[in-house]
Order: structure tokens, then C-alpha cells, then sequence
């Protein structure tokens, strides 16, 4: 079984220096999930990068959750789109 | 060392108010922040400029010797050192976003003449910038890319050594964590993307993890049935059965033979073989005559 790479949730945001409260928030909200583990709270590291981008575009851009919510979304969609476009071109590269 | 016209890059006259500034820089960064245009190097390249420009113009000093010198601007350079030993306001640090992929080190040559290194332009406290990412890009051979390898390249100098898995897309983006460029004041380094483009010069042609072969078949076979060898992408030998009254066109799919599935070590996608029936064109007098006769006996 593969080992499960955790960061405590307290460090992470000491290096992002943002509030702790933050996470709460957007865990309240859905949009990670933090693991507790012997009354600590972690972070799982492959879900690092997501909730990094949801720090930026909400401390960059003043993105509220609803709109970050709506925005994971669309670049999700774009990112299974384009792997579409990827996969028809390698299609009908065969024709040519 | 291109002149910048920072107005023309917020879209702002030049009598813009500090609020028509913030306003115009905040609209523009929701379009053009990395996060909402990724692989977009463009748009990156953008941001960045848009972020020099708002940091002068949204910095009444800054933007003072700007307007003053605008396109003089390499001549001022007796006011250059005067303003880089004063100390800003904190007023303005909050204009500019701290994160997002963006430090110091991103600012153009024409903004380093012209008001130095230094983001903030010597503000007391300073904040931790994260470093800038680095986009990079590695051109493989297919080959390479169907068994899992190491390879060694330089990214600003420093050489990197990697391990890049069989089974690699094209176009396919791996990160290096912490091996962007450094952080400022202590902030953490930034990340490598590296982006492979896949250089195939086979006659096979990869979709996914399968891949895909033409090959000739000559009528007789085609008509009658019988065994052709092909040669895989491991360059193996491999027998193939041909039925008889095989059409031209035909597929058959090699289970298991096709591409190294990503980081699934021992799993491979399916080989595609489509028969192309060839036809004869130069046909001798007897053959000519048995076509005729064969003809004959086809009922219409």
C-alpha cells in the first residue's frame, strides 16, 4: 500500500503566510479537505498544489469561494477539453 | 531595451486616478493571472508586465519619474540615484499581489534601469515572495519515451537530473517541486514545469497508449487467407494470421502490444495493424488473361 503524504496544516500556512482560519473556511465550504490525525490537522501533499491555487486566486484576486468553486470547475472542464482536442488530433493524424 | 509604455499596458490615460488604476490592474489580473491561464505563456508574459506597470503607477514616486522621463527615461539616471535611496510609503504594498508566481527577479530590463532591482523600491518591511516558475520544455524521441529513463539538462545554469517514466504524453507537463527560481526574503523557491514534446519517426502512430500500423498486404493473401509477419514497436516479430476475403481497410488489434501505459509499470496499451490491400499494377500477359478468365466465373 502506498504511504500517504501529509503536511501539518499549521506549517502550511506559517510558508503561505496566511490565517489558519482560512483553511477552516474553505474546508467548511468543500473546497479541500483536511485530514485529523491524534488532535493534529494535515493536509494530504497531493492535494498541495490545488489548495495553493486556491490561496492565490483567493488572496490575489479577491475570489470569493463561490467563485473559486465555479472556477476549479471551468479549468477542469478546459483541462478535459483540451485533452480531448489532444486525443481527436492524434485520431485523425492517422489519416493523414 | 524596449521602451515599456505601462499606461498602454493597463489601458489607462495618462491622467488615470489611483482608483482608475487599481481598477484597471485588478480587471486585467483576473484575465491574465497564471492561475486562470495555465500553459498559457503568453498570458504569463503578460501578467508580469502588468504587474511591473501597476507597481510604478500605482507608486505616486515611481510614477512621478516615469511620466518624467518616459521615453528619456535612460538619461535619468542622476534621478535614478537619488529616488532608490528614498524610502516609500507602505501606502501602496498592498496594490501589488505577493504571490501568484511573481518576484523581484521578474521584472523587465527596462523596469531594472529604470527604478532597480528592488519590487518594492526599498520598503521597510518586506514580504516573502515566492520564486517565479519556470517553464521549460524537453524534446524526447519516442523511443526514449517508451522506456523509463534519466536524463540530465540545465534550467538557468544549474543541471537537474530527472527520471522520466515510460509511457510519457506528448505535450505532457511534469513539476519539480522547489526547483523554480529562488524565493525572495526567505520566501520559498518556485517550481520547474517541464513540458515534453514527443518526437515520433516511426511508422507507428501513438494515440494514447495505443498505437497504430499500416500494412501492405498483396491481393493473394488478402483473397485466399494466410500469415504475414509484422515487426512491433519493439522491433519484434510477430506471425499474423490473415483471414480469407479480407477487405482493404481491415483492423486487428494486438492486445498488450501497443505503447508503456504511464507509471503503470508492466501495462501496455493495444497494437492497431490496419491491412492495406495492394492491388497489382503491372500485371504480365498470362496474369492479365487468368484475371479475365477469373472474371468469367464472378457472377455479376
Amino acid at each position: 500500500m502506498e504511504a500517504q503524504e501529509l503536511i501539518i496544516v499549521d506549517v502550511f500556512c506559517q510558508e503561505c503566510q496566511i490565517d489558519i482560519s482560512l483553511i477552516w473556511e474553505l474546508e467548511e465550504f468543500g473546497l479541500l479537505q483536511t485530514i485529523k490525525h491524534e488532535e493534529v490537522s494535515y493536509l494530504d501533499k497531493n492535494q498541495i498544489i490545488t489548495v495553493e491555487k486556491i490561496i492565490r486566486l483567493h488572496t490575489d484576486l479577491n475570489i470569493n469561494k463561490e467563485g473559486i468553486e465555479v472556477i476549479l470547475d471551468l479549468l477542469e472542464k478546459i483541462n478535459q477539453l483540451n485533452t480531448d482536442i489532444k486525443t481527436l488530433k492524434d485520431r485523425l493524424n492517422l489519416y493523414e | 531595451m524596449e521602451f515599456i509604455d505601462y499606461y498602454k499596458v493597463l489601458g489607462i490615460s495618462k491622467n488615470a486616478t489611483e482608483d482608475e488604476i487599481k481598477k484597471a490592474y485588478r480587471k486585467l489580473a483576473r484575465k491574465l493571472h497564471p492561475d486562470i491561464n495555465p500553459d498559457d505563456k503568453e498570458a504569463h508574459a503578460k501578467f508580469q508586465q502588468l504587474n511591473e506597470a501597476n507597481e510604478v503607477l500605482s507608486n505616486p514616486e515611481k510614477r512621478k519619474k516615469y511620466d518624467k522621463y518616459g521615453k528619456d527615461w535612460e538619461r535619468g539616471e542622476e534621478y535614478e540615484k537619488y529616488t532608490q535611496q528614498q524610502q516609500y510609503s507602505k501606502n501602496n504594498q498592498q496594490q501589488s499581489y505577493q504571490s501568484g508566481n511573481y518576484n523581484s527577479e521578474d521584472f523587465s530590463d527596462f523596469f531594472s534601469s529604470m527604478f532597480g532591482n528592488q519590487a518594492g523600491g526599498g520598503r521597510r518591511t518586506q514580504p516573502k515572495y515566492r520564486g517565479q516558475d519556470i517553464q521549460a520544455s524537453l524534446e524526447i524521441d519516442i523511443k526514449e519515451a517508451a522506456t523509463t529513463h534519466k536524463k540530465e539538462f540545465n534550467v538557468n545554469g544549474k543541471s537537474i537530473r530527472i527520471t522520466i517514466p515510460a509511457g510519457i504524453e506528448d505535450q505532457q507537463t511534469i513539476k519539480l517541486n522547489g526547483y523554480g527560481a529562488p524565493g525572495a526574503n526567505n520566501g520559498p523557491n518556485g517550481d520547474l514545469y517541464i513540458t515534453f514534446s514527443i518526437l515520433n519517426t516511426t511508422p507507428f502512430k501513438r494515440v494514447g497508449n495505443d498505437l497504430y500500423i499500416n500494412e501492405n498486404l498483396n491481393l493473394y493473401t488478402a483473397v485466399l487467407g494466410g500469415e504475414i509477419t509484422i515487426t512491433d514497436f519493439e522491433q519484434t516479430k510477430l506471425k499474423l494470421k490473415v483471414a480469407a476475403g479480407t477487405q482493404n481497410g481491415t483492423k486487428v488489434r494486438l492486445k498488450g502490444k501497443g505503447f508503456p501505459i504511464y507509471k503503470k509499470e508492466g501495462a501496455f496499451g493495444d497494437l492497431y495493424v490496419t491491412f492495406i490491400v495492394k492491388i497489382p499494377t503491372e500485371l504480365s500477359e498470362k496474369e492479365k488473361e487468368l484475371f479475365q478468365k477469373l472474371s468469367q466465373l464472378t457472377p455479376k
